[in-house]
C-alpha cells in the first residue's frame, strides 16, 4: 500500500501540493485528474522523490520513504513527453534501469526483448529514439519504465501528446496491459474519459488539493461539488432553493425532489442530459442554441426562457434545428443536488 | 585577467602613479586619430561587403537542394578558421609582387582592396552559416502567404523574409565587424606600411619603436572600443530576439526549378568557387612553383634540416613547435572550458551571466591584446615564466577558451533536466545520472570545441608574435618571417609552409564539422 499523509510541496510561497492525503492499495489503479497546474505531476514527483516534501510523509508498504533517494525507491515513472535519452537507441533506453541495478548483459537483452514485445515493438532494439513516431516513443517510454519490474508504476499524461485515434487504441492496450501485470498504478491525466476508463478510483485535483476521490461511477452519479461537476462536464447547472418539503424552486419552476430529503436552503442543481427529455407537453420552454450531431445521437444545447444557464439534452432520431423553440420535461429522480460553494 | 590588468597599469600608471595627462597627450596625437578612423571605416566597409556577398549564398544553402551541397557547406567554413597568415599569404600569392596575377599587371597588395577582399574571404562563412541556418528554418509558407496576398517576389522578401532574418543578419554582421575591427595579421601582411589598425599600430609601437607606453595607451583605447561594441551587441541581441517558429531545414529546401533558378544556383557556386577557392588554389600553385618550374623544391627546402632559409631554426622545428603547443593549449583549454561551461551551463542568475561575459573577454579583447598584455605583465615577473615554453600554450588556451565554452555551455544548458531525473528514477545515483546523461552529450560538444581550439592554436598569430622566442617560432611566425624576407626561395618556402598549415587546420576543421549537426554555435 502507498500512503500519502498530508503531503505538502512548496515552490517558493506557492503550495503545489497542499496537505494531500490518499492511500493506494496494492494492485489498485488510481487515476489523478485535474486541470493543468493542479499539482498532478507534482504528486508523482513527490512520490518518486524528485520533489522534497515541505510537510507530511509518504509510506510504501509501511516504510517511510523520507531519506530514501530517488534511485533507491524502485518506482517506475513514465514522464510527460517521455524524456527518452536522445543519445541512446531503443535498447539502450529500455535497458537503462536494468544496467543501473547491475543486471548481466545477457539478462538485460532478454528482458529488453520481453518488454518490447509486451508493448508491441518487437525488433525495435537498434532504432534511434529520435526517428520514432509519437506513438512508438510512448511505447518505448512505457517499456523503459516497466523493464526493471517496478511494483508501483506512475504515468504522467502518457497519451497527452498523441492524436485522438491513436489515443483510443493505446488506451485499450494500456488497460489490458495493466490488468495483466497487476501493478499498483497512478495514472495522471487531464482527460476525463481516460481517467474514468482506467482508474479503479479517480482523484480529482484542484489547486494542490484532492477535491474528490471516488470510484468512477460514484463520481459520475454524485459529484461532490459544483466545481467537480463542471470540470467533468456533466451537464447544465442551475440555481435553486429547497424548502422543507423537498421542493426545489428556481428558473426551472418548481420540482418535487424524491426522497431522501435534500438539505434546505440555496443549492445548485445538476441537470444531466439524461434528466431531460424533449416533450411537446413539457413544462419548460427553451431555444436550441447549439446542435452537434454525434453519430448515435444529437446533443442539443438549449437556453431556458428567462435563464442564461444552458442545459444539454440528447435526442435520438429527428432533432429540431438551430433556433427552434422546444419544450422539455425533467425527470426529478435524475436531478442531482450539489452543495452550494 | 592578468594581461588586461597589465595593460591598464602600463597605460595609466607609466611611472608608478596615475598620469592622465600623458594618456591624453598620446591620444591627442594626429596619427592616433588616423589609425582609429581607419580601423573603424575599414571594419564598416568590410562588414557591408561581406554581408552583401554572402546573402545570396545563404539563400542558396537555405532554399535549394543541389549536388555537393553538404560538401560546400563544410568547405565554406574552412576560410573562417584558416590562420590569418595563411589568408594573407594566399592573397599575396594571388595579388602580390610575385603573385599569379602580377604578370597581367594586377597588383593589389599594399592597397585597401587587398585588405577588403581578404576580409570578405575570411568572414564569408560567418554570414553564410548564421543567416543561412536561420533562413533554412524559416517557414517558406510565410513567403507563400505574402505572395498569395498579392506581394511580388521582391516585396515578399522585403516585407516578410528580410524582417525575420534581420536579427540573424545583424548578429552575423556584428561578429564580422568585431573580427575586422581587430584584424591584425591580414593588415600587417597585406597593408604594407601605409595601413595600420589599432592592433597593427600596437605591434609597431612595441616591436619597432619600443614605445611600450604608447602601445599600452592604444591597447586601452582598443579595449574601451571593444567593450562598447560588445555591450551594443548584447543589447541588440536582446532587442531583436523574435519568437520564430522554426522548422527542420530539410523540408524547406528543394531542387531549383526553371532556367532562372538554375542560373542563380550556378552563378552562386561560381562566385563561391572564385572567392573562396581561387586564393587557396593559387597559394598551392605558388608553393609548387620554383625557379626551375613546378616541383616540390620549396617543400624539400622546408624539410632540409641544414637549410635554415633565414629562420633561426630549421623550418621543421617550427612545425614541431606548433603541434606541441597546440596539443597542450587544447588540453588546457578543454579542462578550463568544461569547468567554466559547467558554471555557466548549470547555474542561473547574475553570477553565471557575469562569468559568461568575463570569459568572452579574450575573444573580445583580441589576440594582440592578450599577447601584448602577457608581454607587459610577465616582463616584471619571474624570468622563468616569461621565457618558459608554457607561455605560448597558456596564451593560446586563453584565446581558444571562449570557443570551447561557447560550444559546451549551450549544450549543458540545453540538456533537459528531466533526462537526469529519468535516469535517477530508473535507479541511477546522482553521479551515475550525470555520467550517463550529461557526459555523452557534452563530450561531443567538447570534442568539437577541442578541434576548434586545436585549429586556433595552430594558426594563432597575433598573441604569439609578441611572446614567441626567436629560437622557438611556430608555423605562422615562420610564414611571417619568411614573407618579410627578400628572395624567391623565401617566398616559395613561405607559400609551402602556409600550404601545410592550411592543410593541417583545414583537415582538423572539416573533421570537426562532420561531427556536429548544426551551425557554428553561438559566439
Amino acid at each position: 500500500m502507498l500512503e500519502l499523509d498530508s503531503v505538502t510541496v512548496r515552490y517558493g510561497d506557492h503550495a503545489a501540493l497542499d496537505a494531500v492525503s490518499v492511500a493506494v492499495a496494492d494492485g489498485e489503479r488510481l487515476s489523478v485528474l485535474g486541470p493543468s497546474g493542479a499539482g498532478k505531476s507534482t504528486l508523482l514527483r513527490a512520490v518518486s522523490g524528485l520533489e522534497p516534501l515541505a510537510g507530511g510523509s509518504i509510506r510504501w508498504r509501511g516504510r517511510d520513504l523520507a531519506g530514501v533517494p530517488v534511485h533507491a525507491r524502485g518506482v517506475g515513472l513514465m514522464f510527460q513527453d517521455y524524456v527518452l535519452f536522445p543519445h541512446r537507441d531503443v535498447a539502450g533506453n529500455v535497458a537503462f534501469g536494468l544496467r543501473m541495478r547491475g543486471d548481466r548483459p545477457a539478462a538485460q537483452r532478454a528482458r529488453v526483448t520481453e518488454v518490447l514485445e509486451m508493448v508491441g515493438l518487437r525488433g525495435y532494439e537498434p532504432r534511434r529514439v529520435t526517428s520514432l513516431s509519437g506513438g512508438e516513443q510512448q511505447r518505448v517510454a512505457l517499456a523503459r519504465a516497466l523493464a526493471p519490474e517496478p511494483e508501483l508504476l506512475m504515468l504522467d499524461e502518457p497519451l497527452g501528446a498523441l492524436d485522438r485515434a491513436l489515443r483510443g487504441r493505446l488506451l485499450d492496450e494500456l488497460s489490458e496491459l495493466f490488468a495483466r501485470l497487476a501493478l499498483t498504478i497512478i495514472y495522471v491525466t487531464h482527460d476525463r474519459d481516460e481517467a474514468l476508463a482506467l482508474g479503479d478510483r479517480v482523484a480529482v485535483m484542484r489547486d494542490g488539493r484532492i477535491e474528490a476521490l471516488a470510484r468512477p461511477d460514484e463520481l459520475w452519479r454524485n459529484p461532490p461539488s459544483e466545481w467537480v461537476a463542471r470540470f467533468l462536464g456533466l451537464g447544465g447547472i442551475v440555481a435553486a432553493s429547497i424548502d422543507e418539503q423537498g421542493r426545489a424552486s428556481g428558473v426551472l419552476g418548481e420540482i418535487q425532489l424524491p426522497p431522501p430529503l435534500p438539505p434546505v436552503g440555496d443549492v445548485r442543481l445538476l441537470i444531466r442530459p439524461d434528466a431531460l427529455r424533449l416533450d411537446e407537453h413539457g413544462d419548460h420552454r427553451a431555444t436550441v442554441v447549439r446542435r452537434a450531431f454525434r453519430g448515435d445521437d444529437v446533443l442539443l444545447r438549449v437556453a431556458l426562457a428567462g435563464s442564461d444557464a444552458p442545459l444539454e439534452v440528447k435526442v435520438d432520431g429527428p432533432a429540431p434545428a438551430l433556433g427552434d423553440e422546444v419544450r422539455l420535461s425533467i425527470d426529478p429522480r435524475r436531478v442531482v443536488v450539489l452543495p452550494h460553494n | 585577467m592578468l594581461p588586461v590588468a597589465g595593460i591598464v597599469a602600463a597605460g595609466l600608471l607609466p611611472a608608478g602613479r596615475l598620469d592622465l595627462a600623458a594618456v591624453l597627450e598620446t591620444l591627442g596625437r594626429p596619427f592616433v586619430m588616423q589609425v582609429a578612423w581607419f580601423t573603424l571605416w575599414q571594419a564598416v566597409v568590410s562588414t557591408l561587403l561581406t554581408v552583401a556577398a554572402a546573402l545570396p549564398g545563404a539563400y542558396l544553402l537555405a532554399r535549394f537542394e543541389f549536388p555537393g551541397k553538404r560538401v560546400l557547406g563544410a568547405l565554406s567554413i574552412v576560410p573562417f578558421v584558416l590562420p590569418t597568415v595563411v589568408v594573407a599569404a594566399a592573397f599575396l600569392a594571388l595579388l602580390g609582387p610575385r603573385g599569379a596575377l602580377a604578370p597581367l599587371g594586377i597588383r593589389l597588395d599594399q592597397t585597401i582592396w587587398a585588405i577588403l577582399l581578404a576580409h570578405v574571404f575570411y568572414n564569408y562563412a560567418i554570414v553564410l552559416r548564421i543567416v543561412g541556418s536561420v533562413w533554412a528554418q524559416l517557414d517558406p509558407r510565410l513567403e507563400d502567404a505574402a505572395r498569395a496576398l498579392g506581394a511580388t517576389r521582391w516585396a515578399a522578401f522585403r516585407h516578410v523574409t528580410l524582417p525575420l532574418l534581420r536579427p540573424a543578419i545583424l548578429s552575423a554582421a556584428s561578429i564580422v565587424f568585431l573580427f575586422t575591427f581587430t584584424s591584425f595579421g591580414v593588415i600587417l601582411l597585406l597593408g604594407g606600411p601605409h595601413y595600420a589598425t589599432l592592433e597593427v599600430e600596437i605591434y609597431r609601437q612595441t616591436a619597432h619603436l619600443l614605445e611600450l607606453r604608447v602601445a599600452a595607451t592604444l591597447a586601452l583605447l582598443q579595449m574601451v572600443a571593444l567593450t562598447l561594441l560588445l555591450l551594443v551587441y548584447a543589447r541588440l541581441q536582446e532587442r531583436l530576439a523574435v519568437g520564430l517558429r522554426l522548422m527542420p531545414a530539410r523540408i524547406t529546401a528543394r531542387q531549383p526549378r526553371g532556367a532562372r533558378e538554375k542560373a542563380f544556383v550556378a552563378a552562386n557556386l561560381l562566385f563561391v568557387a572564385v572567392l573562396l577557392g581561387l586564393p587557396l588554389a593559387v597559394l598551392v600553385e605558388r608553393s609548387l612553383a620554383g625557379s626551375a618550374g613546378y616541383g616540390v623544391a620549396n617543400y624539400a627546402a622546408l624539410f632540409d634540416a641544414g637549410g635554415r632559409g633565414g629562420l633561426f631554426v630549421p623550418p621543421l622545428e617550427a612545425m614541431r613547435n606548433s603541434l606541441v603547443f597546440a596539443f597542450f593549449a587544447t588540453a588546457l583549454a578543454v579542462i578550463l572550458g568544461l569547468l567554466a561551461g559547467a558554471v555557466i551551463g548549470y547555474r542561473r542568475g547574475a553570477i553565471a551571466q557575469g562569468f559568461d561575459a568575463l570569459l568572452m573577454l579574450p575573444l573580445g579583447t583580441s589576440a594582440v591584446i592578450v599577447g601584448f598584455g602577457m608581454l607587459l605583465t610577465l616582463g616584471g615577473m619571474a624570468a622563468g615564466l616569461r621565457t618558459s615554453v608554457l607561455l605560448i600554450p597558456i596564451a593560446h588556451a586563453l584565446i581558444a577558451l571562449p570557443f570551447i565554452v561557447r560550444s559546451v555551455a549551450p549544450v549543458m544548458r540545453a540538456i533537459d533536466g528531466r533526462l537526469r531525473e529519468a535516469a535517477r528514477v530508473l535507479g541511477a545515483p546522482p553521479a551515475a545520472a550525470w555520467r550517463e546523461v550529461d557526459l555523452p552529450i557534452v563530450s561531443r560538444a567538447a570534442l568539437v570545441g577541442a578541434g576548434f581550439a586545436f585549429a586556433v592554436s595552430l594558426g594563432e598569430f597575433g598573441a604569439t608574435i609578441f611572446i614567441a622566442r626567436p629560437e622557438a617560432p611556430t608555423m605562422p611566425i615562420a610564414v611571417f618571417r619568411l614573407l618579410s624576407q627578400p628572395g624567391t626561395l623565401a617566398f616559395g618556402q613561405a607559400m609551402a609552409m602556409a600550404t601545410l598549415l592550411m592543410i593541417v587546420t583545414g583537415v582538423a576543421v572539416v573533421l570537426v564539422d562532420r561531427f556536429r549537426a548544426g551551425s557554428i554555435g553561438q559566439f
